[in-house]
């Protein structure tokens, strides 16, 4: 044990005695220095920059403002999006399967304009009627489908006898009132 | 026998009167978010014949315009004029629409364009509006519901497959009563504008029994009596009888020229010079509104016909909007500055 500690003594006092010479050592402890206190003087610069930036959280009125212009600003996306949302929700009602090259345009003006040109006893000249090749049409399907409810109705009345009598019965009083006329 | 030669004689007849070939006319109009309007036209006739005066929109010699022949799914030849013409504003094109010689030079149509600044998004709206014909006539809205509006104001292709397809009942019904209620629209429009002219006429010369209010007082009558009698009524107008019962015998006498004129303006506003078309609007970003039908081309779309704008002014109006990605980012910055301040204060306090 003792033998030990005399030989680490040894070493010890050998390692001292054999110390590199260093030259400029004055030079190397301010660069060591000097490198230190850069680190530390950007480290102050960024933490102050930080600061700056970030002064308002310590004034109270400028942190509530931010903090409620904030909060005004999420809420004003919120409610223009459920805005738009709604919207584009609505669209889907007006969605129509195919690629509407042009709508056939088939509508009841033209049965209205006959009308009114009946009414009026015929004002308008035939000439200024236009009709086109698809109203046509639906003129004969109206005319199709007049066909069909009224073979109905026959066939309804025809099957109910008490309504064909009176069916009959109020004909026969249509007919006696045009012949006392 | 009987029904088939009637079908023949009808179809002979009014085949004659749809000889009158109409061009089917589609319009688009693409708006750009500066709010110049690209406008194409196609125009699509049985016949090589394009006269400017028969054509649903105002067309010049300022258009680019390609002409073509096609052959149609039915075999048929079809003559086809394609025009383009790049719009500055909705002002150029209101001018152009003042200007009008087409077909439907008698009706007063107008575009307007609007943008809006909405921070996370810009918002565009496009519209164009054809006014009424009737000053007195009834809105079509004061006598159908949300539903029945809905189907009168849609296109007829679109109620024909309704009323052909798995709800046909439901549809059928809800066809005929839209039909039953128009009727009675029509009845009271035509009513309503005839005391209108007719008032007008007399305005100064006649007495209180035969003023717009009085007149407007019976109303309902005048149109009661026109329901009933539809089939002997232009008989009865003829002879003076109705016109005897509404405002009186001496009356009938003394302004039944005042009445027929006001009847032929009647019959003038029905009679609108006007050959339907399709129009389409292409809006600029994410469509967020209309009134329109988008097809599967994601396209608005509106069927142009005359019973649209006969009392009240007929609008097909788009809205679109396309976000500002400046401002998210600018916003996100704001939000992350923020958070992070209160982050650091909280931290600060620990």
């Amino acid at each position: 044990m003792t033998s030990e500690s005399e030989k680490y003594k040894k070493v010890l006092s050998i390692l001292r005695q054999s110390a590199p010479k260093l030259d400029g050592v004055e030079n190397m402890e301010e660069n060591v220095i000097g490198r230190i206190g850069r680190i530390g003087r950007i480290h102050r610069s960024f933490s102050d920059l930080i600061e700056s930036i970030f002064a308002w959280i310590y004034i109270g009125w400028v942190r509530r403002s931010l903090v409620t212009a904030s909060a005004l600003l999420v809420l004003f996306f919120v409610h223009q999006q459920t805005i738009i949302m709604k919207g584009v929700n609505n669209l889907n009602k007006r969605a129509i399967a195919t690629e509407a090259e042009s709508f056939p345009v088939l509508n009841d003006a033209i049965e209205k304009q006959l009308m009114m040109l009946k009414l009026t006893g015929r004002r308008i000249s035939a000439s200024d009627l236009e009709i086109s090749g698809k109203q046509l049409e639906q003129i004969l399907n109206s005319y199709n489908e007049l066909q069909e409810k009224y073979s109905d109705l026959i066939k309804i009345i025809e099957e109910d006898p008490a309504l064909k009598e009176s069916i009959e019965k109020k004909l026969a009083e249509e007919r006696n009132k045009k012949s006392n006329l | 026998m009987k029904n088939s030669k009637l079908k023949i004689i009808i179809a002979t007849a009014l085949a004659i009167v749809a000889s009158c070939n109409e061009p089917k006319t589609v319009v688009t109009d693409i708006i750009h978010p500066d709010g110049s309007v690209t406008r194409r036209i196609e125009i699509k006739n049985a016949e090589n014949k394009f006269k400017a005066s028969d054509i649903q929109i105002p067309l010049d010699n300022t258009w680019t315009v390609r002409d073509s022949v096609e052959i149609s799914k039915n075999g048929d030849t079809v003559w086809v004029k394609r025009a383009e013409k790049l719009f500055k504003n909705v002002e150029a094109i209101n001018r152009d629409y003042n200007a009008d010689s087409s077909y439907n030079k008698s009706i007063t149509r107008k575009a307007a364009f609007s943008k809006n600044f909405r921070w996370f998004h810009t918002g565009y709206r496009f519209s164009e509006t054809i006014d009424k014909k009737m000053s007195n006539g009834y809105p079509v809205s004061d006598f159908l519901n949300p539903e029945e509006l809905a189907w009168f104001y849609s296109p007829y292709n679109i109620n024909e497959s309704k009323r052909n397809g798995p709800d046909s009942l439901k549809y059928k019904a809800l066809s005929d009563t839209v039909k039953k209620k128009t009727d009675r629209w029509w009845a009271k429009s035509i009513v309503s504008e005839w005391i209108g002219g007719f008032t007008r006429l007399t305005a100064g010369k006649a007495g209180k029994e035969v003023s717009f209010e009085s007149l407007k007082a019976r109303e309902d009558e005048f149109v009661r009596r026109l329901e009933a009698d539809d089939k002997k009524f232009d008989s009865l107008w003829e002879n003076g009888v109705i016109l005897k019962e509404y405002i009186g015998e001496v009356n009938a006498l003394k302004y039944k020229a005042e009445a027929d004129s006001s009847m032929n303006m009647v019959v003038n506003d029905v009679f609108v010079n006007f050959r339907d078309y399709t129009l389409r609007i292409v809006m600029p970003g994410q469509v967020t509104g209309t009134n329109g039908f988008i097809d599967s081309t994601n396209v608005l779309n509106w069927p142009v016909q005359s019973n649209y704008f006969l009392t009240e002014p007929y609008e097909m109006w788009a809205e679109s909007k396309v976000p500002n990605r400046w401002a998210w980012i600018v916003s996100g910055l704001f939000l992350l500055f923020v958070v992070t301040g209160i982050i650091i204060k909280q931290k600060g306090k620990g």
